[in-house]
């Protein structure tokens, strides 16, 4: 499916190749991403292909993605019950976006969006889990995982090219895989569908003539949960002609618990005026989780990981595109009692990341 | 109570910093540097939009469920 997507985005992108093509009278551009996670038991994929449509005052851009999930599912040692497997899943999205100019300096901003499948390795492992012990007992049922979601918004260019603020509203409905508790009464399914609502406010400013920073201010509201609060601040600081500072720092909490902090640097170096390198690194650690979509029992425990990224980027007339490859190390705290049998899902791992993007302009 | 919620407050605070320094504004004639493409602020894939496959080894970045809007000068 991802090499379908990918034949149909390069036929697009040629097919288009000829000078002031336009579709439905719009302008078109071509995007196409593809992302890579992989540690040695652990292999995620995602790839997107979007087509924009700009009239002008309105634009449009339609999404499809196809993402992978593998995983090499192994019980823990004391688990007399849990077999080896290696599970293989997909899902596919897609997205439509719009984005109207009301004004000279206001925007509206819309978009509606699905997904049919497990989003989440996590998911996938605690289902396989959860399926090795409960299938075919009366009250299981197979997963079949997806979500729907749409949103809506303004922004406001409230200090011409230097001042932006935009504030967004956005609900999802999602329909997880459950987790499951056996007591005397039975098996006991956990909550299937949740709800998520989310508010997002944030400011884009040219502070000065070589700093250009962004803050976002986040806040969520899932069924069955306290609200979760985020905030995050991102800088680009220009040294001089060929070098840029990236940095950004951000932090999440939800009430009782959890916190999370992350952040860091990354430095670019201006080769052309076409081509850039660039290097980082990152820093992130939580609390562990509260709760999850599925049991509290099989919530994360606290989680540290570093993260380093080299890549270069090209920033042509028409085509233009990013590589970039590196290495996250993410390490848990210890499982407890409730949780040992997750020991295998919340181990230490070295991963592999990948990440590939790019832009045609027809 | 506080301890919890430093982190975040903190954030706001640098945020709030930000965007009073921002309110001076900058011409349109002197921001060749910041227009550059280095250093904008995209969800351009090729303009360094963030994965999304990171938010499944650290959960905190994501403010929870449906994603918010991840840049404002967006096209």
């Amino acid at each position: 499916m991802k090499r379908i997507l990918t034949l149909a985005f390069l036929a697009a992108a040629a097919a288009a190749g000829e000078p002031e093509r336009r579709i439905f009278g719009a302008t078109p551009t071509a995007e196409f991403g593809t992302e890579l996670l992989r540690s040695s038991d652990i292999t995620l994929t995602q790839a997107a292909d979007t087509l924009r449509l700009d009239w002008g005052e309105t634009e449009a851009a339609l999404t499809i993605g196809f993402n992978t999930l593998a995983i090499d599912y192994a019980p823990t040692a004391f688990d007399l019950f849990g077999q080896e497997r290696g599970r293989r899943e997909s899902a596919v999205s897609a997205q439509v976006a719009l984005r109207h100019r009301a004004g000279p300096w206001l925007e509206l901003l819309a978009g509606l969006g699905a997904q049919d499948g497990f989003d989440s390795y996590r998911a996938l492992w605690l289902d396989e889990y959860f399926s090795q012990r409960f299938a075919g007992r009366p009250g299981y049922r197979r997963a079949k995982p997806r979500n729907a979601a749409f949103s809506a918004g303004a922004r406001w260019e409230y200090r011409p090219s230097s001042g932006f603020v935009q504030l967004g509203y956005s609900r999802a409905q999602t329909e997880v895989a459950p987790g499951y508790e056996i007591d005397f009464d039975g098996l006991r399914r956990g909550a299937e569908t949740l709800v998520t609502d989310s508010v997002n406010l944030a400011f884009e400013n040219v502070v000065t003539p070589r700093l250009r920073t962004r803050a976002d201010l986040r806040f969520a509201s899932t069924s069955e949960r306290d609200p979760r609060w985020g905030a995050e601040v991102s800088c680009r600081y220009a040294l001089g002609e060929r070098w840029i500072v990236r940095a950004e720092a951000g932090a999440s909490d939800e009430r009782p618990t959890f916190r999370a902090q992350y952040g860091g640097p990354e430095l670019e170096f201006v080769v052309t005026e076409t081509l850039a390198f660039f290097a980082g690194g990152q820093l992130y650690r939580d609390t562990g989780e509260i709760e999850n979509a599925l049991l509290f029992t099989s919530a994360a425990p606290a989680a540290r990981s570093q993260r380093a990224e080299i890549g270069v980027r090209r920033d042509g007339e028409t085509l233009s595109w990013r590589v970039a490859v590196g290495t996250v190390r993410s390490d848990f705290a210890p499982t407890n009692r409730d949780t040992d049998f997750f020991q295998n899902l919340y181990r230490d791992r070295h991963w592999l990341t990948l990440r590939a993007g790019g832009s045609w302009k027809f | 109570m506080m301890r919890i919620r430093l982190p975040v407050s903190f954030c706001v605070l640098i945020a709030t910093v930000l965007i009073l320094g921002g309110c001076a504004g900058v011409p349109a004639a002197q921001q060749r540097l910041v227009s550059r493409p280095g250093m904008l602020f995209s969800d351009a894939p090729h303009l360094g939009a963030r994965g999304a496959l990171a938010a499944q080894i650290e959960p905190g970045r994501a403010a929870g469920g449906a994603q918010a809007a991840g840049c404002t000068a967006c096209r």
